[in-house]
Protein backbone atom coordinates (compact mmCIF):
# COMPACT_ATOMS: atom_id res chain seq x y z
CA UNK A 1 0.00 0.00 0.00
CA UNK A 2 1.64 3.22 -1.35
CA UNK A 3 0.88 6.48 -0.41
CA UNK A 4 2.34 8.06 -3.54
CA UNK A 5 3.70 6.04 -6.55
CA UNK A 6 6.29 5.37 -7.31
CA UNK A 7 7.92 6.72 -10.74
CA UNK A 8 10.02 3.29 -11.71
CA UNK A 9 8.13 2.29 -14.52
CA UNK A 10 8.95 -0.68 -16.58
CA UNK A 11 6.32 0.49 -19.04
CA UNK A 12 5.28 4.06 -20.57
CA UNK A 13 2.08 5.48 -19.47
CA UNK A 14 1.65 6.00 -23.66
CA UNK A 15 -1.09 2.83 -23.40
CA UNK A 16 -2.55 3.74 -20.66
CA UNK A 17 -3.41 7.32 -21.77
CA UNK A 18 -4.50 5.85 -25.20
CA UNK A 19 -6.79 3.33 -23.14
CA UNK A 20 -8.58 6.07 -20.83
CA UNK A 21 -8.63 8.79 -23.73
CA UNK A 22 -10.98 6.33 -25.79
CA UNK A 23 -12.64 5.30 -22.50
CA UNK A 24 -13.69 8.79 -22.09
CA UNK A 25 -14.97 9.82 -26.08
CA UNK A 26 -16.62 5.83 -25.48
CA UNK A 27 -18.55 7.32 -21.74
CA UNK A 28 -19.57 11.13 -23.28
CA UNK A 29 -20.81 9.35 -26.43
CA UNK A 30 -22.73 7.19 -24.14
CA UNK A 31 -23.92 9.31 -21.58
CA UNK A 32 -24.98 11.48 -24.89
CA UNK A 33 -27.29 9.32 -25.88
CA UNK A 34 -28.38 8.65 -22.40
CA UNK A 35 -29.51 11.78 -21.96
CA UNK A 36 -30.54 12.72 -25.60
CA UNK A 37 -27.91 15.51 -26.08
CA UNK A 38 -27.32 16.06 -21.99
CA UNK A 39 -31.04 17.08 -22.63
CA UNK A 40 -32.74 14.84 -20.29
CA UNK A 41 -32.27 12.98 -17.49
CA UNK A 42 -35.55 11.72 -16.22
CA UNK A 43 -37.82 9.45 -18.79
CA UNK A 44 -40.51 12.17 -18.81
CA UNK A 45 -38.03 14.85 -20.04
CA UNK A 46 -36.99 12.49 -22.29
CA UNK A 47 -40.55 11.31 -23.43
CA UNK A 48 -41.60 14.86 -24.19
CA UNK A 49 -38.07 15.65 -26.17
CA UNK A 50 -38.65 12.92 -28.66
CA UNK A 51 -42.38 13.50 -28.90
CA UNK A 52 -41.08 17.27 -29.97
CA UNK A 53 -38.20 16.37 -32.09
CA UNK A 54 -40.54 13.56 -33.97
CA UNK A 55 -44.46 13.75 -34.22
CA UNK A 56 -45.49 9.81 -33.52
CA UNK A 57 -48.02 7.84 -35.52
CA UNK A 58 -50.82 6.68 -32.98
CA UNK A 59 -51.39 2.57 -33.37
CA UNK A 60 -54.89 1.58 -34.11
CA UNK A 61 -57.32 1.47 -31.57
CA UNK A 62 -60.86 0.28 -30.97
CA UNK A 63 -62.77 2.56 -28.66
CA UNK A 64 -65.88 3.34 -27.16
CA UNK A 65 -66.88 6.93 -27.11
CA UNK A 66 -69.64 5.96 -25.76
CA UNK A 67 -70.36 3.88 -28.82
CA UNK A 68 -68.04 1.91 -30.56
CA UNK A 69 -65.65 3.52 -33.02
CA UNK A 70 -61.93 3.79 -33.46
CA UNK A 71 -59.48 6.26 -31.98
CA UNK A 72 -58.56 6.91 -35.48
CA UNK A 73 -62.15 7.76 -36.76
CA UNK A 74 -62.70 9.55 -33.80
CA UNK A 75 -59.61 11.92 -34.82
CA UNK A 76 -59.37 11.91 -38.61
CA UNK A 77 -63.03 12.27 -38.75
CA UNK A 78 -62.98 15.37 -36.82
CA UNK A 79 -59.86 17.77 -38.16
CA UNK A 80 -59.64 19.46 -34.91
CA UNK A 81 -56.60 19.73 -33.58
CA UNK A 82 -56.81 17.57 -30.27
CA UNK A 83 -55.74 17.28 -26.18
CA UNK A 84 -55.67 14.80 -24.87
CA UNK A 85 -55.14 12.97 -21.58
CA UNK A 86 -54.81 9.30 -19.71
CA UNK A 87 -57.02 9.10 -16.82
CA UNK A 88 -59.41 6.66 -14.60
CA UNK A 89 -62.39 7.47 -12.93
CA UNK A 90 -62.16 6.04 -9.50
CA UNK A 91 -58.95 8.26 -9.13
CA UNK A 92 -58.55 10.64 -6.26
CA UNK A 93 -55.28 11.99 -6.65
CA UNK A 94 -53.71 13.32 -9.74
CA UNK A 95 -56.65 12.35 -11.70
CA UNK A 96 -59.32 14.50 -10.36
CA UNK A 97 -56.94 17.54 -10.12
CA UNK A 98 -57.23 16.93 -14.59
CA UNK A 99 -60.44 16.33 -14.52
CA UNK A 100 -61.46 20.03 -13.04
CA UNK A 101 -58.23 21.19 -15.25
CA UNK A 102 -60.38 19.58 -18.18
CA UNK A 103 -63.45 21.51 -17.17
CA UNK A 104 -61.41 24.92 -17.24
CA UNK A 105 -60.49 24.15 -20.72
CA UNK A 106 -63.62 23.25 -21.99
CA UNK A 107 -64.79 26.71 -20.24
CA UNK A 108 -62.05 28.59 -21.94
CA UNK A 109 -62.51 26.59 -25.52
CA UNK A 110 -66.28 27.60 -25.32
CA UNK A 111 -65.07 31.65 -23.80
CA UNK A 112 -62.57 32.11 -26.32
CA UNK A 113 -64.75 29.81 -29.00
CA UNK A 114 -62.36 27.54 -30.19
CA UNK A 115 -65.39 24.61 -30.49
CA UNK A 116 -64.42 24.55 -34.03
CA UNK A 117 -60.57 24.53 -33.32
CA UNK A 118 -59.77 22.76 -30.95
CA UNK A 119 -61.03 19.42 -28.93
CA UNK A 120 -60.58 17.54 -25.20
CA UNK A 121 -60.31 14.01 -25.28
CA UNK A 122 -60.22 12.08 -21.30
CA UNK A 123 -59.58 8.41 -22.09
CA UNK A 124 -59.11 5.81 -19.16
CA UNK A 125 -56.52 2.79 -19.10
CA UNK A 126 -58.78 1.51 -16.41
CA UNK A 127 -60.23 -1.78 -17.02
CA UNK A 128 -63.24 -1.28 -15.19
CA UNK A 129 -64.14 1.64 -16.72
CA UNK A 130 -66.79 0.14 -18.72
CA UNK A 131 -69.11 2.71 -21.27
CA UNK A 132 -71.57 3.06 -19.01
CA UNK A 133 -69.43 4.24 -16.10
CA UNK A 134 -67.48 6.72 -18.21
CA UNK A 135 -71.13 8.36 -19.45
CA UNK A 136 -71.75 8.60 -16.05
CA UNK A 137 -68.43 9.80 -14.66
CA UNK A 138 -68.84 12.55 -17.73
CA UNK A 139 -72.08 13.28 -17.07
CA UNK A 140 -70.78 14.64 -13.20
CA UNK A 141 -68.18 16.49 -14.64
CA UNK A 142 -70.12 18.26 -16.41
CA UNK A 143 -68.32 17.10 -20.02
CA UNK A 144 -69.86 18.84 -22.95
CA UNK A 145 -69.75 15.90 -26.01
CA UNK A 146 -68.83 18.05 -29.01
CA UNK A 147 -66.33 19.75 -27.08
CA UNK A 148 -64.93 17.15 -24.39
CA UNK A 149 -65.37 13.56 -24.97
CA UNK A 150 -64.08 10.63 -22.81
CA UNK A 151 -63.11 7.05 -24.48
CA UNK A 152 -62.12 3.86 -23.09
CA UNK A 153 -60.32 0.94 -24.76
CA UNK A 154 -61.89 -2.30 -25.07
CA UNK A 155 -59.05 -4.94 -25.76
CA UNK A 156 -56.33 -5.18 -23.20
CA UNK A 157 -53.75 -5.21 -26.17
CA UNK A 158 -54.71 -2.70 -28.19
CA UNK A 159 -54.63 -0.73 -24.68
CA UNK A 160 -51.30 -1.75 -23.91
CA UNK A 161 -49.73 -0.87 -27.38
CA UNK A 162 -51.62 2.87 -26.83
CA UNK A 163 -50.21 3.61 -23.82
CA UNK A 164 -46.77 2.39 -24.69
CA UNK A 165 -47.25 4.47 -28.18
CA UNK A 166 -47.50 7.55 -26.12
CA UNK A 167 -45.06 6.34 -23.13
CA UNK A 168 -47.75 6.59 -20.74
CA UNK A 169 -46.71 3.93 -17.48
CA UNK A 170 -49.37 2.52 -15.42
CA UNK A 171 -48.37 1.54 -11.91
CA UNK A 172 -51.15 -0.47 -9.94
CA UNK A 173 -50.88 0.67 -6.31
CA UNK A 174 -51.51 -1.44 -3.12
CA UNK A 175 -54.85 -0.09 -2.28
CA UNK A 176 -56.23 -0.33 -5.62
CA UNK A 177 -54.90 2.98 -7.13
CA UNK A 178 -52.51 3.73 -9.87
CA UNK A 179 -49.70 6.00 -10.18
CA UNK A 180 -48.74 7.18 -13.38
CA UNK A 181 -47.09 9.79 -15.41
CA UNK A 182 -49.75 13.25 -15.99
CA UNK A 183 -49.62 15.38 -19.01
CA UNK A 184 -51.90 16.73 -21.72
CA UNK A 185 -50.92 15.38 -25.05
CA UNK A 186 -51.40 17.70 -28.25
CA UNK A 187 -52.33 15.83 -31.22
CA UNK A 188 -52.33 17.50 -34.63
CA UNK A 189 -54.99 17.96 -37.28
CA UNK A 190 -53.81 13.91 -38.62
CA UNK A 191 -54.15 12.34 -35.22
CA UNK A 192 -50.46 12.55 -34.69
CA UNK A 193 -49.31 13.02 -31.19
CA UNK A 194 -46.54 16.30 -31.75
CA UNK A 195 -46.30 17.15 -28.52
CA UNK A 196 -46.86 16.96 -24.75
CA UNK A 197 -47.25 19.50 -22.18
CA UNK A 198 -47.34 19.64 -18.01
CA UNK A 199 -50.53 19.48 -16.53
CA UNK A 200 -49.38 22.43 -13.82
CA UNK A 201 -50.80 24.71 -16.96
CA UNK A 202 -53.53 24.05 -18.53
CA UNK A 203 -54.23 27.34 -20.38
CA UNK A 204 -51.01 27.65 -21.73
CA UNK A 205 -51.65 24.29 -22.95
CA UNK A 206 -54.27 25.41 -24.68
CA UNK A 207 -52.47 28.44 -26.30
CA UNK A 208 -50.35 25.77 -27.48
CA UNK A 209 -53.48 24.23 -29.06
CA UNK A 210 -55.01 26.86 -30.46
CA UNK A 211 -51.45 27.70 -31.98
CA UNK A 212 -51.46 24.37 -33.95
CA UNK A 213 -54.86 25.01 -35.16
CA UNK A 214 -54.05 28.65 -36.65
CA UNK A 215 -50.88 27.58 -38.03
CA UNK A 216 -52.80 24.57 -39.69
CA UNK A 217 -55.86 26.25 -40.32
CA UNK A 218 -55.70 25.74 -44.22
CA UNK A 219 -53.79 22.72 -44.60
CA UNK A 220 -57.02 20.22 -45.30
CA UNK A 221 -57.12 17.06 -43.03
CA UNK A 222 -56.23 13.65 -44.66
CA UNK B 1 -9.52 -19.94 -6.35
CA UNK B 2 -12.59 -21.97 -6.20
CA UNK B 3 -14.01 -20.10 -3.09
CA UNK B 4 -13.64 -16.61 -5.18
CA UNK B 5 -15.49 -18.27 -8.21
CA UNK B 6 -18.51 -19.84 -5.64
CA UNK B 7 -19.02 -16.11 -4.19
CA UNK B 8 -18.73 -14.60 -7.83
CA UNK B 9 -21.04 -17.04 -8.92
CA UNK B 10 -23.31 -16.74 -5.65
CA UNK B 11 -23.54 -12.85 -7.02
CA UNK B 12 -24.34 -13.29 -10.07
CA UNK B 13 -26.89 -15.87 -10.11
CA UNK B 14 -28.31 -13.60 -7.23
CA UNK B 15 -28.09 -10.24 -9.27
CA UNK B 16 -29.87 -12.42 -12.51
CA UNK B 17 -32.51 -15.59 -11.34
CA UNK B 18 -34.71 -13.06 -9.44
CA UNK B 19 -34.44 -10.01 -12.23
CA UNK B 20 -38.10 -9.28 -12.11
CA UNK B 21 -38.03 -8.68 -8.37
CA UNK B 22 -35.32 -6.31 -8.26
CA UNK B 23 -35.95 -4.31 -11.50
CA UNK B 24 -39.43 -3.55 -9.78
CA UNK B 25 -38.08 -1.53 -7.36
CA UNK B 26 -35.60 1.27 -7.86
CA UNK B 27 -33.61 0.87 -4.87
CA UNK B 28 -33.25 -2.84 -5.72
CA UNK B 29 -32.29 -2.81 -8.55
CA UNK B 30 -29.96 0.17 -8.07
CA UNK B 31 -28.88 -0.94 -4.85
CA UNK B 32 -28.77 -4.94 -4.78
CA UNK B 33 -28.84 -5.72 -8.52
CA UNK B 34 -25.64 -3.34 -9.99
CA UNK B 35 -23.75 -4.00 -7.14
CA UNK B 36 -24.18 -7.52 -7.06
CA UNK B 37 -23.14 -7.46 -10.61
CA UNK B 38 -19.59 -5.29 -9.74
CA UNK B 39 -19.03 -7.69 -7.41
CA UNK B 40 -19.42 -10.84 -9.26
CA UNK B 41 -17.06 -9.22 -11.88
CA UNK B 42 -14.44 -8.58 -9.21
CA UNK B 43 -14.44 -12.25 -8.11
CA UNK B 44 -14.48 -14.00 -11.39
CA UNK B 45 -11.67 -11.29 -12.73
CA UNK B 46 -9.76 -12.42 -9.01
CA UNK B 47 -10.48 -15.83 -9.69
CA UNK B 48 -9.60 -16.02 -13.35
CA UNK B 49 -5.95 -13.55 -13.19
CA UNK B 50 -3.85 -15.94 -12.52
CA UNK B 51 -5.30 -18.38 -15.23
CA UNK B 52 -4.72 -15.80 -17.56
CA UNK B 53 -1.21 -13.82 -17.22
CA UNK B 54 -1.01 -12.56 -21.26
CA UNK B 55 -4.72 -11.13 -20.47
CA UNK B 56 -3.43 -9.46 -17.22
CA UNK B 57 -0.84 -8.38 -18.50
CA UNK B 58 -2.15 -6.54 -21.83
CA UNK B 59 -4.94 -5.06 -19.14
CA UNK B 60 -1.79 -3.72 -16.40
CA UNK B 61 -0.18 -2.11 -19.61
CA UNK B 62 -3.33 0.36 -19.78
CA UNK B 63 -4.33 0.14 -16.65
CA UNK B 64 -0.76 1.35 -14.86
CA UNK B 65 -1.85 2.71 -11.52
CA UNK B 66 -5.18 1.90 -12.35
CA UNK B 67 -6.24 4.91 -14.04
CA UNK B 68 -8.32 3.06 -16.58
CA UNK B 69 -9.98 0.33 -14.18
CA UNK B 70 -11.09 3.62 -11.95
CA UNK B 71 -11.78 5.88 -14.77
CA UNK B 72 -14.17 3.28 -15.80
CA UNK B 73 -15.96 2.88 -12.81
CA UNK B 74 -16.48 6.17 -12.33
CA UNK B 75 -18.02 6.10 -15.78
CA UNK B 76 -20.18 3.20 -15.80
CA UNK B 77 -21.51 4.34 -11.93
CA UNK B 78 -22.32 7.61 -13.58
CA UNK B 79 -24.28 5.95 -16.56
CA UNK B 80 -26.30 3.66 -14.49
CA UNK B 81 -26.95 6.33 -11.90
CA UNK B 82 -29.02 8.15 -15.09
CA UNK B 83 -32.95 7.60 -14.63
CA UNK B 84 -33.94 7.14 -17.86
CA UNK B 85 -30.63 4.90 -18.90
CA UNK B 86 -31.77 2.83 -16.13
CA UNK B 87 -35.20 2.44 -16.70
CA UNK B 88 -34.48 1.96 -20.84
CA UNK B 89 -32.40 -1.12 -19.49
CA UNK B 90 -35.94 -2.32 -18.29
CA UNK B 91 -37.35 -2.23 -21.62
CA UNK B 92 -34.79 -2.90 -23.88
CA UNK B 93 -32.68 -6.05 -24.25
CA UNK B 94 -29.72 -4.16 -25.79
CA UNK B 95 -29.28 -1.58 -22.73
CA UNK B 96 -30.03 -4.31 -20.72
CA UNK B 97 -27.08 -6.35 -21.98
CA UNK B 98 -25.06 -3.58 -22.08
CA UNK B 99 -25.82 -3.65 -18.17
CA UNK B 100 -24.79 -6.66 -17.18
CA UNK B 101 -21.48 -6.44 -19.62
CA UNK B 102 -20.53 -3.62 -18.80
CA UNK B 103 -20.94 -3.65 -14.25
CA UNK B 104 -19.07 -7.51 -14.98
CA UNK B 105 -16.39 -5.95 -16.92
CA UNK B 106 -15.98 -3.20 -14.31
CA UNK B 107 -15.50 -5.08 -11.50
CA UNK B 108 -13.15 -7.51 -13.04
CA UNK B 109 -11.22 -5.12 -13.44
CA UNK B 110 -11.91 -3.12 -10.30
CA UNK B 111 -9.54 -5.10 -8.22
CA UNK B 112 -6.53 -4.97 -10.07
CA UNK B 113 -6.99 -1.16 -10.84
CA UNK B 114 -7.50 -0.86 -6.75
CA UNK B 115 -3.97 -2.69 -6.32
CA UNK B 116 -1.88 -1.03 -9.30
CA UNK B 117 -3.40 2.71 -7.44
CA UNK B 118 -1.25 4.52 -5.41
CA UNK B 119 -3.75 5.84 -2.08
CA UNK B 120 -3.28 9.23 -3.76
CA UNK B 121 -4.91 7.90 -7.15
CA UNK B 122 -7.60 5.77 -5.03
CA UNK B 123 -8.41 8.87 -2.95
CA UNK B 124 -9.15 10.81 -5.76
CA UNK B 125 -11.35 8.31 -8.03
CA UNK B 126 -13.20 6.88 -4.89
CA UNK B 127 -13.69 10.93 -3.36
CA UNK B 128 -15.26 11.25 -6.67
CA UNK B 129 -17.36 7.92 -6.67
CA UNK B 130 -18.71 8.06 -3.36
CA UNK B 131 -19.35 12.20 -3.51
CA UNK B 132 -21.23 11.39 -6.98
CA UNK B 133 -23.37 8.98 -5.04
CA UNK B 134 -24.19 11.39 -2.36
CA UNK B 135 -25.16 14.58 -4.60
CA UNK B 136 -27.69 11.76 -7.16
CA UNK B 137 -29.16 10.63 -3.47
CA UNK B 138 -29.39 13.94 -2.58
CA UNK B 139 -31.11 14.95 -5.71
CA UNK B 140 -33.38 12.10 -5.83
CA UNK B 141 -34.70 12.57 -2.27
CA UNK B 142 -35.09 16.41 -3.34
CA UNK B 143 -37.08 16.48 -6.83
CA UNK B 144 -40.50 16.38 -6.26
CA UNK B 145 -41.20 14.26 -9.88
CA UNK B 146 -40.54 11.30 -10.73
CA UNK B 147 -37.26 10.48 -12.34
CA UNK B 148 -38.55 6.36 -13.97
CA UNK B 149 -41.85 6.51 -14.69
CA UNK B 150 -41.84 2.70 -13.82
CA UNK B 151 -40.98 3.88 -10.56
CA UNK B 152 -42.93 4.96 -7.42
CA UNK B 153 -41.95 8.36 -5.59
CA UNK B 154 -41.64 7.04 -1.96
CA UNK B 155 -39.00 4.25 -4.38
CA UNK B 156 -37.25 7.20 -5.45
CA UNK B 157 -36.94 9.15 -1.99
CA UNK B 158 -35.72 5.76 -0.42
CA UNK B 159 -33.17 5.11 -3.09
CA UNK B 160 -31.58 8.61 -2.53
CA UNK B 161 -31.35 7.88 1.09
CA UNK B 162 -29.81 4.44 0.27
CA UNK B 163 -27.55 6.20 -2.18
CA UNK B 164 -26.16 8.93 0.43
CA UNK B 165 -25.58 5.61 2.65
CA UNK B 166 -23.69 4.25 0.23
CA UNK B 167 -21.52 6.85 -0.01
CA UNK B 168 -20.85 7.11 3.39
CA UNK B 169 -19.88 3.34 3.62
CA UNK B 170 -17.22 3.45 0.55
CA UNK B 171 -15.62 6.45 2.35
CA UNK B 172 -15.81 4.21 5.27
CA UNK B 173 -14.34 1.02 3.82
CA UNK B 174 -11.70 3.25 2.58
CA UNK B 175 -11.06 5.20 5.52
CA UNK B 176 -10.89 1.87 7.54
CA UNK B 177 -8.52 -0.35 5.09
CA UNK B 178 -6.18 2.78 5.04
CA UNK B 179 -6.36 2.88 9.04
CA UNK B 180 -3.27 1.38 9.71
CA UNK B 181 -1.02 3.47 7.14
CA UNK B 182 -2.41 6.64 8.78
CA UNK B 183 -1.89 5.81 12.63
CA UNK B 184 1.38 4.84 12.06
CA UNK B 185 4.48 7.37 12.87
CA UNK B 186 6.02 9.26 9.84
CA UNK B 187 9.16 7.65 9.64
CA UNK B 188 6.94 4.19 8.13
CA UNK B 189 4.56 6.30 5.53
CA UNK B 190 6.41 5.45 2.40
CA UNK B 191 7.04 1.77 3.59
CA UNK B 192 5.30 -1.30 1.80
CA UNK B 193 2.96 -2.56 4.29
CA UNK B 194 1.67 -6.29 2.65
CA UNK B 195 -0.85 -5.82 0.42
CA UNK B 196 -3.92 -8.23 1.95
CA UNK B 197 -5.14 -9.07 -1.57
CA UNK B 198 -1.79 -10.89 -2.71
CA UNK B 199 0.76 -12.70 -0.72
CA UNK B 200 3.71 -11.12 -2.68
CA UNK B 201 5.89 -8.32 -0.93
CA UNK B 202 6.37 -5.64 -3.80
CA UNK B 203 9.78 -4.51 -2.96
CA UNK B 204 10.53 -0.59 -4.30
CA UNK B 205 13.65 -0.64 -3.74
CA UNK B 206 13.39 2.95 -1.86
Amino acid sequence: MKILSDSSNETGLAPTLLAVGVLLMVSVAALWQATMGFNAISTEDGRRLAVARQAVTLPAAAIHAPQADTLAHLLAGDGRVALVSFMYSRCNTVCSVLGSEFQQLQQAIRQRHLQHDVRLISISFDAADTPLVLTEYARRLGADPPIWRMVSIDQETQRTALLATFGVVVLPEANGEYQHNVAFHLLDRQGRLVRIMDIDDPLTALEQAAALAQGTRHVAPL
Amino acid sequence: MLRRCEFALVCLLGATLPWRWLEASMLRHMLIQLPLLLAAGWCFGGAAAPYLPRWSGYIAKIDQHGIFGLTALLAVSAYWMIPRALELSLTLPLIALTKYASLLATGAMLAGSLERACGVIQLFYLGNFSSMMAIAGIQYQNLPQRLCNAYFLDDQNQTGMALVLAALAVAAVWLWYWAPIFFTSNKETQHDIPNIQSPVHRHTGA
